[in-house]
């Protein structure tokens, strides 16, 4: 004889998908994926709880594994910046200070790059460059060409 | 016995949770920056990540200021877009029953399918980051 499909552990599986699509959805963003870890912990929690029940009152699995298994994706993946932030958390003063100096270099260089333009220009303008003298007129001479600049005050 | 119409309940629940999201940009104006959510990996990494300066972004994205949401975050309009679209997506759903001509089982596995695949085309820098730390982390403990 066929059993009868009851609702047991449906609502816990409903539950327990929403907040596991949450932290799946969480977990992705990098600023704060430790956060997942709240809801996907909790959504695991009431898959499993769900399924239990489900099985025992012959209630519908199909939502309370798909609730696991993207909550515990979610999960993972927050776990990792846990992780990461744990990481860097036990390091010594030592350590961080590497690190600062590191990302420190990092921006300089590529701030460096940026400007290789900039730089090129000024080195050209530098090997052009004869004189440059201020007092009440700006005397710039180049190679090629003298410039006058005259500053009067009123 | 009442019968739980799950996929309905998810769509309120989800439509509700982007909802305050859009709220939650509104409150606050990009050009202050004093949204609520920090950003815990470069506070203690000292680090740029792809979603630093998202909640600025969508606050100048629901303003219509798109050249600055740019400059907050250059992956936020595919983002917003793609919260957009799941917005309009589970209210539409919502009136599904409404529509007989629609197959309900049909319209989940489309519902399925779309949102995965724009889910990956909207946070595809930011998959590519968290799976090149997970990468590195490996790299640690081996």
């Amino acid at each position: 004889m066929e059993k009868i499909k009851s609702n047991a552990g449906h609502s816990l599986g409903v539950a327990g998908l929403v907040l596991g699509i949450l932290s799946l959805f969480l977990a992705f963003i990098p600023c704060i994926g430790i956060i997942a870890i709240g809801p996907g912990v909790i959504a695991i929690v009431l898959s499993i709880v769900g399924l239990v029940q489900a099985n025992k009152n012959n209630g519908a699995v199909g939502i309370n594994i798909a609730a696991l298994v993207v909550s515990g994706l979610g999960t993972l993946i927050a776990c990792i910046w846990l992780f990461v932030i744990v990481g860097i958390a036990s390091l010594d003063e030592d350590q961080i200070e590497d690190m600062v100096e590191d990302v420190i270099e990092d921006v300089i260089r590529e701030t460096n790059t940026c400007n290789s333009e900039l730089q090129d220009e000024l080195d050209k303008l530098e090997m052009h460059l004869d004189s440059i003298k201020i007092d009440e007129t700006i005397h710039i001479q180049t190679d090629s060409m003298k410039i006058k600049i005259h500053i009067e005050k009123e | 016995m009442k019968i739980i119409d799950s996929y309905r309940i998810i769509n309120i629940i989800l439509a509700g949770i982007i909802g305050l999201v859009f709220i939650y940009s509104c409150l606050f104006l990009p050009e202050e920056g004093n949204h609520l959510i920090p950003s815990f990996y470069s506070d203690l990494t000292g680090k740029t990540s792809p979603s630093l300066g998202l909640s600025r972004a969508f606050s100048a994205l629901v303003r219509g200021q798109f050249d600055l949401a740019d400059q907050f975050n250059p992956h936020a309009k595919n983002i917003f877009a793609f919260l957009c679209f799941q917005f309009i997506f589970r209210l539409l759903s919502l009136g599904i029953d409404k529509m007989p001509f629609l197959n309900k089982r049909t319209w989940i596995s489309v519902d399925i399918l779309l949102s995965i695949l724009l889910f990956t085309l909207a946070f595809l820098p930011l998959i590519e980051f968290t799976l090149q730390t997970v990468g590195e982390v490996i790299n640690t403990i081996i």
